[in-house]
């Protein structure tokens, strides 16, 4: 639990006749490991994809095209497609279909380029409609140049004033203001037509070269409209004729697929082995646990002649080479999640999974510490465990762990604090005896919960603070121990130093248990910690400083000298930065006082401000109003509070013993989503 | 001292430590998102390096409530 599986390096070696019926065993079972074969030589050699892959291949790649071709990726299918039925009609299926479907696919297209086109042609007319001439006008001249298109600026003064008087009556310019632009025809001799280009290039002309037709563009504008039309619905009809196809032939396109994916899969699956002229060795890890059952499994299939076979590798071997398998009880399963995140743990180091579970929910169930927003949680955690997660296994372990944590905020909520959605059951007193925001409370409101506070998030402020220090300890300790345990039989040196800093840590927290008395809390986990030592103090200008506590501090800087000799002046340093990991640990308290102050506040000014004055309309709008406060606080709290909790574990914790980066457990095997191998 | 002083310097501290915050988040922030969309495994190291500066303010916070209880704010002690 503690560690990840235990692995067997072992070696599967048999005749290459049975290759095919080990293989598809190795991958049912799903525990296979395999390291990639990688050193040829003359007799050895890296083997050959099984027969079945090149038939197999084309069939996906057919497959895929049509999937493709189709937009199924995001198809949700509505039954699964037992293998058996894949294998039957696959290629039957893909003889008929792949040309229809190509053929649809391509009507479609011309049609809707058809349509493009025409739309085109449209926009040309519509800017000669403007211009007003018959299209015949454009074309079919000796001596003229025509020029039609449309300008950035107006050009007609422009040209009128560049060129001579004499060519006045040379030349006929119609402009026509649009939205953006200008509409310009321009008939001209052909002597002129050089220069009144230039003027039109500086003016952003665009040439639009009318069609070769005759009459009036307007009514063959009208024409292509009534075509685009008529394309428009025969574009309908092939899209309704693809719809049936996608619907009709999804399920099992996209269980096809998938079924021949694992199957080009495992027919590949030669080219990471050895193979010699007549026999194979598979090389690979198996967990400890599953070996028997493995090599039963092989026995049961391929007989005496495949033998599966132990290699036992030494101990600094296998730490340093084999896979990593998570192994934790199963509530806590959801948590591997955070640890895959960051990294896996090295084979040989502890696999913190389970702290993570323990911790994770209470840090985080602390910050919210409200029971609406725990019971909300609750419920969102649900919602993405079972709607999202249906497709996706991260979300399905998020959903869980939000659940989790969302059930000890309300469990915080209930009986620490006594609150739910930021308002506290009951009015609550500040120290002074005097009521906080006037009372406002679920009692001041009308609804006596009977449950009495034990804290409270805007008066208790340093109890909370004094909690968030002893669970820096705790939880630092319990880093420093798993480091020791880490390093114990890796680095002894390092391993002492791990000591050390648990020294220097309980130094530092019964300090700070010196300076925080004052409440009954804090005044109890002083006397837990410092009780027999309270006499022992010596003032250094007003501050108390606990002669033990010093003393475990020095002798930590003493441990530092012998281990390190004259570099100890560096770790000495380090002890401000464990003493600021310790404050770190305090935002349990910021996020838990912030986010209640932030939604007490909210309800406040609603409350008193909003519904006070006994108007209706007011008082709809009050409640709009709360809703998205509280929505805003509900979204802000729980999504700080979930970084902090994570961000407490990966850096105060995780870097007190975590080194990560194993090589991730990968056996042969596969996961059916739209196929299945049991008969519907 | 005049406790209103007292209310300005517990302000400033928590005020100032989440502008330095800030700022030390926008190159960590940044570089971790750009690093996680290039291999999303660095996401855990992303968040590590995005949240260390993120104790500074915590700092802030604690000597705010120092302030805060040494001017009597919360009172009883």
């Amino acid at each position: 639990m503690i560690r990840p599986e235990r692995m067997a390096r072992i070696a599967i070696v048999g005749p290459r006749s049975k290759l095919d019926t080990v293989i598809q065993t190795l991958y049912e079972l799903n525990l296979f490991h395999v390291v990639d074969f990688s050193e040829e030589d003359p007799d050895v050699k890296i083997g050959a994809p099984l027969e079945k892959a090149s038939v197999d291949s084309q069939r996906l790649l057919k497959l895929r095209a049509i999937i493709r071709a189709l937009h199924l990726e995001d198809f949700k299918p509505d039954r699964k497609v037992p293998v058996s039925e894949i294998e039957q009609r696959t290629d039957q299926l893909l003889a008929t279909l792949e040309p229809e479907v190509m053929d649809k696919i391509e009507q479609r297209q011309e049609i809707s380029s058809r349509i493009r086109d025409l739309q085109t042609k449209k926009e040309i007319l519509s800017l000669l409609e403007t211009i007003g001439l018959p299209l015949e006008s454009y074309s079919g001249y000796e001596n003229i140049s025509v020029f039609s298109g449309t300008t950035q600026q107006p050009v007609k003064d422009k040209i009128l004033s560049a060129i001579d008087s004499r060519d006045l009556d040379r030349i006929e310019i119609i402009e026509i203001p649009r939205d953006a632009d200008f509409a310009v025809a321009i008939f001209c001799k052909k002597e002129l037509a050089d220069r009144i280009r230039e003027i039109l290039n500086s003016a952003g002309y665009q040439e639009i070269r009318p069609p070769e037709n005759k009459g009036s563009p307007g009514e063959l504008k009208a024409r292509y409209a009534e075509e685009i039309e008529k394309l428009r619905e025969t574009l309908e009809r092939a899209d309704e004729g693809i719809e049936v196809l996608r619907k009709r032939y999804g399920a099992f396109l996209l269980a096809a697929e998938e079924h021949y994916s694992i199957e080009v899969q495992k027919a590949e699956t030669p080219l990471r082995i050895a193979t010699t002229k007549h026999s194979f060795t598979m090389d690979g890890w198996v967990p400890r646990s599953s070996y028997d059952e493995l090599k039963r499994s092989i026995k049961a299939v391929a007989g005496d002649s495949v033998s599966v076979e132990d290699l036992t590798v030494s101990k600094t071997e296998e730490n340093e080479t084999a896979p990593v398998k998570l192994r934790n009880i199963l509530p806590a399963r959801p948590f591997e999640l955070f640890i895959e995140l960051m990294s896996k743990p090295l084979y040989r180091e502890i696999d913190p999974t389970i702290f993570v579970f323990i911790v994770f929910p209470l840090f985080f169930g602390l910050m919210i510490g409200d029971f609406g927003y725990g019971a909300c949680l609750m419920l969102a955690g649900f919602v993405m465990y079972s709607k999202l997660g249906k497709d996706s296994d991260g979300w399905r372990r998020l959903g869980l762990i939000v659940l989790i944590g969302g059930f000890f905020a309300a469990l915080f909520g209930l009986f620490l604090f006594c609150d739910a959605f930021g308002l506290p059951f009951h009015p609550v007193h500040d120290e002074r005896g005097e009521l906080v925001l006037g009372g406002l409370s679920w009692e001041a409101v009308g609804i006596n919960i009977p449950m009495e506070a034990h804290m409270e998030k805007l008066v208790d402020v340093k109890d909370l603070l004094a909690i968030s220090v002893f669970a820096a300890w705790v939880h630092m300790s319990l880093g420093l121990g798993l480091g020791f345990v880490n390093e114990f039989h890796h680095d002894r040196k390092h391993a002492t130093m791990k000591i050390i800093w648990l020294v220097i840590l309980l130094g530092l927290f019964m300090q700070i248990l010196f300076m925080a008395k004052g409440s009954e809390l804090r005044n109890g986990l002083f006397l837990a910690f410092c009780g027999p030592f309270q006499g022992y103090v010596i003032s250094f200008s007003g501050l108390n400083i606990s002669v033990v506590a010093l003393a475990l501090i020095l002798a930590g800087i003493v441990g530092f000298f012998v281990l390190h000799g004259k570099s100890a002046m560096m770790e000495i340093l380090e002890i401000l930065s464990l003493l600021s990991n310790v404050i770190s640990y305090t935002r349990i308290a910021a996020i838990g006082v912030a986010k209640g102050a932030m939604a007490l506040a909210f309800n406040y000014i609603v409350i008193y401000y909003l519904f006070a004055g006994g108007d209706i309309l007011i008082m709809i709008a009050g409640v709009i109003v709360l809703i998205l406060l509280q929505l805003l606080v509900f979204a802000l709290g729980s999504l700080s509070s979930g970084i902090q909790a994570l961000r407490l574990n990966y850096v105060e914790f995780f870097l007190k013993f975590y080194n990560g980066g194993g090589v991730d457990f990968e056996p042969l095997g596969y996961k059916r989503r739209f196929s299945t191998e049991s008969e519907v | 001292m005049d406790p209103g002083l007292i209310a300005i310097g517990a302000g400033l501290a928590i005020g100032l430590a989440g502008i330095g915050t800030g700022i030390a988040q926008q190159g960590a922030g940044a570089a971790a998102v750009g690093a996680t969309a290039e291999d999303p495994k660095m996401f855990g190291k992303g968040i590590i390096f995005m949240a260390l500066p993120e104790t500074i303010v915590i700092f802030g916070f604690v000597i705010a409530i120092l302030l805060y209880a040494g001017m009597g704010g919360f009172a009883g002690d």
